[in-house]
């Protein structure tokens, strides 16, 4: 399948609300979804029928990981508003925006979510201490994620 | 103008002025003009000679940055989106200095100045080098009605935008390597960083933030952590104004970012695969923990990474640490 195409089916995805496509061509076929982080490409192995799928899918949450999937706590969620790398601190070996047990205030910078250079201070949207940390310094993060617990 | 500035400003054309008119010129005694300039080398890293009979001098002739020139050198419509210009002489970081202001209620087209970074960076805590008087420090703050996704693309389109204007002041042979820096074959001339804070879901507050290497000198480069080129180096004998350089840069990004908030990154997305370097290239990105390897194909609309990895387009947004070809 020529890569054009399959860049122009990424982009009819990322456009849409569309949480998968897969498009069957002879003998190959293209599948691109939303789960996980990325569209996924995958090689010509099924055959059939010429395909339109489009089932209507929550993009990304189910892409979170199995701890974190369903937090049983109390308290308030503050979730990743986009994928990107989490980062506790200003800069690596400076002190963490904040550590469990901290009280904050609505509006205080709780971590940096970097994607394509671009530093994204996440405020927490309420009052509250920090009951938990549920990402890890300078690792990838999920759109929605579940990033801190605020009580 | 301070005592310092007015010292500055006569030195910069490179040639000796004796110790009695540098006191004359500035009301002070000529143990205080010594006094002063023994600070400058210190402080600012400038080199100075002094020779009996004749005075001081500057190694290198500076030039300063200059409001009057910055503002004579834009387009009207470009100035009238200028809210605030400052020009800092030394400052810890533009962007950082721009950061703390926003909750002062500035507002969009503030842009920030300086001749003299102390704790420049870029991403990851690293350390830009931003020696006195020669290179471009630049920050703008704008307030977008975009949420932090719809943001995502501006760090490639700020890319595009300082690649064009360069290449419209005669600095050729120029590319971008994903996400946003600006490299002369292989190596770096300008650096981009973006900053933004806000309510999620409400407005978000940018500070766009820009390094150019117009003039580094070796003991400067042997700091500066990857390969890297200035633009004196690329001019040869005629070097481009830094102040026009600035004024240009400022006029291309002040309209780059009204035209973002209208349009977005879409529109300029074959714009930056035309600077892309490394389309079609095998490289590594380095994600978190995790380094993968695959075939650059170029960028998305929302201005993400396309690898193919195995005969699988994937696209990536964000813990990219370092992209570097394979085995060229």
């Amino acid at each position: 399948m020529d890569i054009r195409k399959v860049k122009k089916l990424i982009e009819l995805l990322e456009e849409s609300n569309i949480a998968e496509i897969e498009i069957h061509e002879g003998e190959e076929s293209v599948r691109i979804s939303r789960h996980g982080s990325a569209p996924v490409f995958t090689a010509p192995t099924s055959m059939g029928a010429p395909m339109y799928a489009a089932p209507p899918q929550p993009p990304a949450e189910a892409a979170v990981k199995g701890e974190v999937n369903e937090p049983e706590m109390s308290g308030h969620l503050i979730k990743s508003p986009m994928v990107g790398t989490f980062y506790e601190a200003p800069s690596p070996g400076s002190k963490a925006f904040v550590t469990v047990g901290q009280r904050v205030n609505a509006g205080d910078t709780l971590c940096i979510i970097e994607a394509m250079k671009i530093l994204n201070q996440i405020e927490s949207d309420r009052s509250g201490s920090v009951k938990k940390i549920l990402a890890e310094n300078g690792q990838p993060v999920e759109y929605n994620q579940p990033l801190f617990v605020i009580e | 103008m301070d005592t310092r500035q007015n010292l500055l400003r006569t030195l910069a054309d490179g040639r000796f002025h004796s110790g009695e008119a540098l006191a004359e010129q500035c009301g002070i005694s000529r143990t205080a003009v010594w006094k002063q300039l023994s600070q400058i080398k210190a402080q600012l890293g400038l080199e100075i000679f002094s020779v009996k009979g004749r005075g001081y001098r500057l190694a290198v002739p500076l030039e300063l940055l200059d409001q009057l020139r910055i503002e004579q050198a834009m387009s009207v419509s470009a100035c009238a989106k200028i809210s605030v210009l400052e020009i800092k002489g030394q400052i810890d970081s533009t962007n950082s200095y721009l950061m703390t202001r926003v909750s002062d209620g500035i507002e969009s087209g503030h842009v920030c100045l300086a001749e003299q970074q102390t704790a420049g960076r870029g991403r990851q805590g690293r350390v830009w080098i931003s020696p006195y008087g020669n290179n471009i420090y630049l920050s703008i703050f704008w307030r977008f009605t975009l949420d932090l996704a719809g943001i995502s693309g501006l760090s490639l389109a700020a890319g595009v935008i300082v690649a064009k204007t360069l290449n419209q002041l005669g600095v050729m042979d120029i590319g971008l390597k994903w996400p946003n820096d600006i490299l002369w074959h292989d190596k770096k001339l300008a650096g981009i960083l973006i900053e933004v804070s806000g309510e999620q879901g409400g407005p978000s507050n940018v500070v766009l933030g820009l390094g150019l290497n117009c003039r580094i000198s070796g003991s400067d480069g042997e700091a500066i952590g990857q390969p890297w080129i200035d633009l004196a180096a690329l001019a040869g004998e005629k070097p481009t104004s830094r102040n026009l350089l600035a004024a240009k840069l400022v006029e291309a990004l002040l309209e780059g970012l009204n035209e973002f908030q209208q349009r977005g990154f879409s529109a300029m997305v074959d714009e930056w695969n035309r600077y892309d370097l490394y389309q079609g290239k095998t490289v590594a990105l380095q994600a978190g923990s995790q380094s993968i390897i695959g075939v650059h194909r170029g960028v998305g609309r929302n201005g993400a990474l396309l690898l193919e990895v195995s005969g699988e387009i994937k696209a990536y947004h964000g813990g990219e640490l370092s992209l570097r070809v394979v085995g060229k």
